[in-house]
């Protein structure tokens, strides 16, 4: 009895110290944000002299009516743009991906190895490297100006998805496609029934990094869009960056910054579980 | 209810698909003719909130001269909303490569070499000659960068030198808590204007009189920028050459320039009476100095536009620049904004024409009347914009301002400044941490320009 | 039976080709031809509005010749020699320590990730206010605790890597997190009961069951993270712009100006092909110790 006493003792003492451990790791995690919030909200001129305290009842919201206003309500727009152009390239490659993931995992077909391994060296390839050209291409091609060259080529190749979409796949075991195709089921059938049902996290998860991935690309924005009619959410934080005199910026860069970043932030919350799901099985395999 | 919400969402999806298709292929089409079948050229401007209502009244200026002369071209403005010139000058050289945007606009003088030895502009050496000939501009505007193998691209939008922005608030509160040590208003005589060591003294003095009142009240006696761009300036200041010799040697490493930096190390790493570049970093030396945060500013006449506005309770006034000893003329570097053409326009010819309804009187008095772009380039304009001054703060500074435009000082831009420019700022930071002492900065300056020359960049 | 089969292979044969169709062709049009596009650059001097020029290996001799191109590869290395292994251990020793029940634990989950989930362009700006030497929230905070004399975090040669560094490291906890986790979950519990029973230490049990039994776990998160840093971009361009003195440049940038700012699309090209070389040596020798020292 007495011992064990001692040893749930011992177990509070460690959990409240690893708490303390983990609590300071997820303060430091979440302090930008309270940092880039509480910016916000915080006077204008209070930023300006420099003053850094963690807290004050020194609040407005000026810097949110100042980019709200911004441009004649060029904000909604930006959403508008930001979401047609995410949406569109998540979906499309959450379709492309998904595909070709499947036929690599489970279909057994000539030159599969080869050009998957290709496809997994294109892992490597920085962004850099392929920009130019790309920009070039569209130009010539005249679609600059418009959302296309942004939406189609990550819709056409997206390799870290099939690569994490393939680790899924491969784990579903093989019986269950079997007893489907004795009820059946073609390939097609196989696919849209059974292995978009199963693989339903890393499509979340892929999902979410592509939506990410594209709503904050800013350098993409930046070359390839000109019209205003097309701004889109990074080139408006850029827009609200010019350098003025009135000072007041920093208070609308991070009301901006906030109001860019909270969409994202609460479909991520909500879809957490599934999140976490599919990145996990990304490293196993 | 599920089935619902599957319903609901793919509609929403298909929406968006739909939308998005839309909004993409519609902006795809080009839009160069206009209803009443007019050339469109568009004109793209870098976005800053205060100055765009000059340039805006600018091309509306420029529209009706058109609309008078009879001809079938319009001006379109395209604002692009970038945060800095370079990413401006990547946005504006993007749409001339790809064939989007603005065919005519507005370009800081220092990426004209670039875009001259890249072949992107148009020439537009006939408008130069037609424009000169007149009589009516300022000539000396046309020279410079934009002239390469007798050919000429890239029209003066004004010019803009660099003055000394003064709060006189800060100096007379000075003045009446030290009633034995007081300290006079910076000189605005451009033959005997205040030299480095009375401004240096001024900057210390005001600092650490503020400084010891406590943290609210802190100031920094002197902002100004210890940049490539003005280097030229200050030599000459001291009796030294503009960067380049007339034998077209870098003289870099001549005493003036250490003197300048000496100067200047003096202020920034020694009595820290100047704010450093991080000390701008989170907010600019001309919003701390309309804040009160700084006595004296030097900087182009390009902050005109926002001073003249100001209304808070603070007097301003403007002095000329600095030299190291009163035997020396004041110069201040002068910079000349551009017009550029794309080589690869569609419509070359609208574009000349548009350009030419530009440099037009009416379009010139529409922006300067706004104070924006500097001083203009046409000769019968600049009393307009020297008017348009006299009915606010800075009344009293008017001639100073123009006593300024003789005494101009180029930056010597090339293909190879941006680079050069660069390589010497990442390495300022060492010499204001103090790693590095002032000789050793310039010596630095002189052989990245050498490098640079030579082309080993 | 026989003919039977060949049909079934057959027809997965031309299956599999459509399904990785879509893929494919995006693979060739945006991958492949860019790429070889940009070899070509390489040996060429293009103003991307006349036909483009042949220069040789004048482009090459530029790029080795110049002493920020050798600057930006070794502050790669050093970036890797201070964020792989500290992103490493961070995220291991959390999944560890939060590998048990823990009161709050939701919230700390949520915590981890959030910051893989936003823009980088946004939080690199935030970091970089809270770096500022005069009135950052990183100086104000070590001044309450006594600590004087405090760098100027983005404008020292020295510190300003580590502060983006530490962004950097920010960035990434979460998700290597996230793997670490399920890694973790994936050891069968006997392991640690039968090492209990032997009466092992916590550090014994951590080197001589966990680390091993996470060994693949591990190989695939540091070929990740070194892809990562290759890449890296956005918070080194907003935090310092490359600076001071080149410290904080990296071949990204390298490649960004020359192409973007400069539009010297030779030069660019010549230095894309040099970052992916790179990358490619690296990934193979990692694959060649892989063999040696994975636990499998």
């Amino acid at each position: 009895m007495k011992k064990l006493k001692r040893s749930t003792k011992r177990k509070i003492i460690e959990t409240v110290i690893i708490s303390v451990i983990v609590m300071i790791a997820a303060v430091l995690c979440i302090f930008p944000f309270y940092w880039m919030i509480f910016n916000s909200i915080r006077n204008p001129d209070l930023i300006n002299q420099g003053s850094a305290e963690l807290f004050t009842t020194d609040l407005t919201w000026d810097s949110y009516k100042a980019v709200f206003e911004y441009g004649d309500g060029l904000l909604w727009r930006a959403y508008l743009n930001s979401f047609i152009i995410a949406s569109l390239q998540t979906v499309g490659t959450l379709f492309t991906s998904s595909l070709a993931a499947f036929a690599f995992a489970k279909i057994r077909f000539k030159g599969s190895k080869p050009i998957y391994g290709l496809f997994i060296a294109t892992l490597m390839i920085p962004g850099q490297v392929t920009m130019l050209p790309l920009f070039m291409m569209f130009a010539k091609v005249g679609w600059t100006n418009s959302f296309l060259p942004l939406i189609v080529p990550g819709v056409m190749i997206n390799t870290y998805g099939v690569f994490m979409l393939r680790s899924f796949m491969v784990s579903i075991p093989n019986g269950l496609l079997e007893a489907a195709e004795i009820d059946g089921c073609g390939w097609f059938g196989k696919y849209f029934k059974i292995v978009l049902r199963l693989i339903k996290p890393a499509l979340v998860t892929l999902g979410l990094f592509t939506f990410i991935g594209s709503w904050n690309n800013y350098m993409g924005h930046l070359i390839y869009l000109s019209d205003e009619k097309l701004t889109t959410l990074p080139l408006l934080i850029a827009g609200l960056k010019e350098t003025h005199m009135t000072g007041a910026n920093w208070g609308r860069i991070m009301a901006a910054s906030t109001l860019s970043i909270v969409p994202i932030a609460i479909v991520y919350l909500a879809c957490q579980k599934y999140f976490v799901q599919g990145i996990a099985t990304t490293g196993m395999k | 209810m599920k089935k619902f919400l599957t319903k609901f969402i793919s509609l929403c999806l298909a929406l968006t698909i739909s939308v998005g298709l839309a909004c993409g292929l519609t902006a795809c089409k080009d839009n160069e003719v206009d209803d009443d079948g007019n050339v469109v050229v568009t004109m793209s401007i870098m976005n800053s909130t205060n100055e765009n209502p000059g340039w805006l009244a600018m091309i509306e200026a420029a529209n009706l001269v058109l609309e008078r002369n009879g001809e079938k071209v319009r001006i379109e403005p395209e604002i692009i909303k970038t945060d800095s010139w370079d990413q401006y000058y990547t946005k504006v050289t993007s749409n001339i490569l790809g064939n989007i945007g603005g065919t005519i606009g507005r370009i800081a003088e220092s990426h004209i070499p670039m875009m001259v030895d890249k072949r992107q502009l148009a020439d537009l050496t006939d408008i130069r000659d037609e424009l000169v000939a007149t009589g009516e501009y300022d000539a000396t505007a046309f020279e410079g960068v934009a002239e390469n193998d007798g050919k000429y691209y890239g029209l003066p939008s004004g010019t803009q030198h660099m003055v000394m922005y003064y709060n006189k608030t800060i100096f007379d509160q000075y003045n009446k808590a030290n009633p034995s040590d007081k300290i006079a208003y910076p000189s605005s005589d451009w033959n005997n204007a205040s030299t480095f060591a009375e401004i240096q003294d001024t900057a210390k003095k005001m600092t650490d009189y503020y400084t010891a009142l406590g943290k609210d009240q802190k100031k920094f006696g002197l902002s100004a920028g210890p940049f490539l761009a003005y280097a030229g300036m200050y030599a000459k200041n001291s009796g030294g050459e503009n960067i380049f010799d007339s034998n077209g040697n870098c003289v870099i490493n001549t005493k003036p320039f250490y003197d300048v930096y000496d100067w200047f190390t003096q202020m920034l790493v020694i009595d820290k009476s100047a704010p450093s570049t991080s000390d701008t970093q989170t907010l600019d030396a001309a919003a701390r100095f309309l804040g009160g945060n700084i006595a004296m500013l030097i900087d182009g006449v390009w902050q005109m536009h926002d001073i003249c506005k100001y209304t808070g309770d603070f007097e301003i006034g403007i002095a000329a620049i600095p030299v190291a000893d009163k035997k020396y003329t004041s110069y201040t570097t002068t910079f000349t904004d551009r017009f550029w053409a794309s080589r690869n326009s569609r419509h070359p010819e609208a574009d000349k024409i548009a350009l030419k309804a530009l440099m037009s009187k009416e379009a010139i008095t529409a922006l300067s009347s706004k104070q924006v772009g500097g001083i203009p380039i046409r000769t019968d304009c600049i009393d307009n914009y020297f008017e348009s001054i006299k009915g606010t703060k800075l009344a009293d500074s008017v001639e100073t301002v123009k006593g300024g435009i003789a005494y101009k000082a180029n930056v010597p831009y090339s293909t190879y400044y941006n680079v050069v420019d660069q390589r010497i700022n990442q390495k300022m930071a060492l010499w204001i941490n103090g790693e590095m002492s002032a000789k050793e900065f310039v010596d630095f300056m002189h052989e990245t320009m050498v490098d640079g020359m030579e082309g080993k960049l | 039976m026989r003919r039977r089969m060949t049909k079934k292979e057959r027809y997965d044969n031309a299956l599999g080709w459509i399904f990785i169709t879509p893929q494919l062709v995006g693979f060739i049009l945006f991958v492949a031809f860019p790429l070889v596009f940009s070899l070509v650059l390489c040996f060429s001097d293009w103003n991307m509005i006349d036909m483009p020029e042949f220069v040789g290996w004048r482009n090459f001799t530029a790029v080795f010749n110049d002493t920020i191109f050798w600057k930006s590869i070794g502050n790669t290395f050093i970036y890797i020699a201070i964020v792989v292994p500290l992103t490493l251990l961070s995220s291991l020793t959390l999944a560890i320590l939060t590998n048990r029940k823990l009161p709050l634990m939701k919230f700390y989950r949520a915590a981890f990730f959030l910051p893989m989930v936003t823009s980088t362009v946004a939080i690199a700006m935030v970091w970089m206010f809270i770096y500022q030497a005069d009135g950052g929230i990183l100086n104000s905070v070590l001044a309450v605790f006594g600590i004087k004399n405090l760098p100027n975090w983005l404008q020292d040669t020295v510190w300003a890597r580590i502060a983006v560094s530490v962004v950097s490291i920010w960035l990434k906890v979460g998700y290597y997190y996230i793997i670490f986790d399920a890694g973790l979950k994936n050891i069968p519990t006997e392991l640690y009961e039968a090492a209990d029973i032997d009466g092992a230490s916590v550090w014994r049990k951590i080197t001589k069951i966990t680390v091993p039994m996470l060994s693949s776990v591990m190989f695939f998160v540091t070929v990740m993270l070194f892809i990562d840093i290759f890449n890296m971009f956005n918070e080194v361009f907003i935090m310092t712009a490359g600076g001071p003195d080149y410290s904080t440049y990296t071949l990204s940038m390298y490649i960004y100006f020359y192409a973007f700012r400069e539009f010297d699309m030779g030069r660019a090209a010549v230095a894309s092909w040099v970052l992916f070389a790179l990358v490619g040596i690296v990934t193979v020798i990692q694959f060649k110790i892989k063999k040696k020292v994975v636990f499998e």
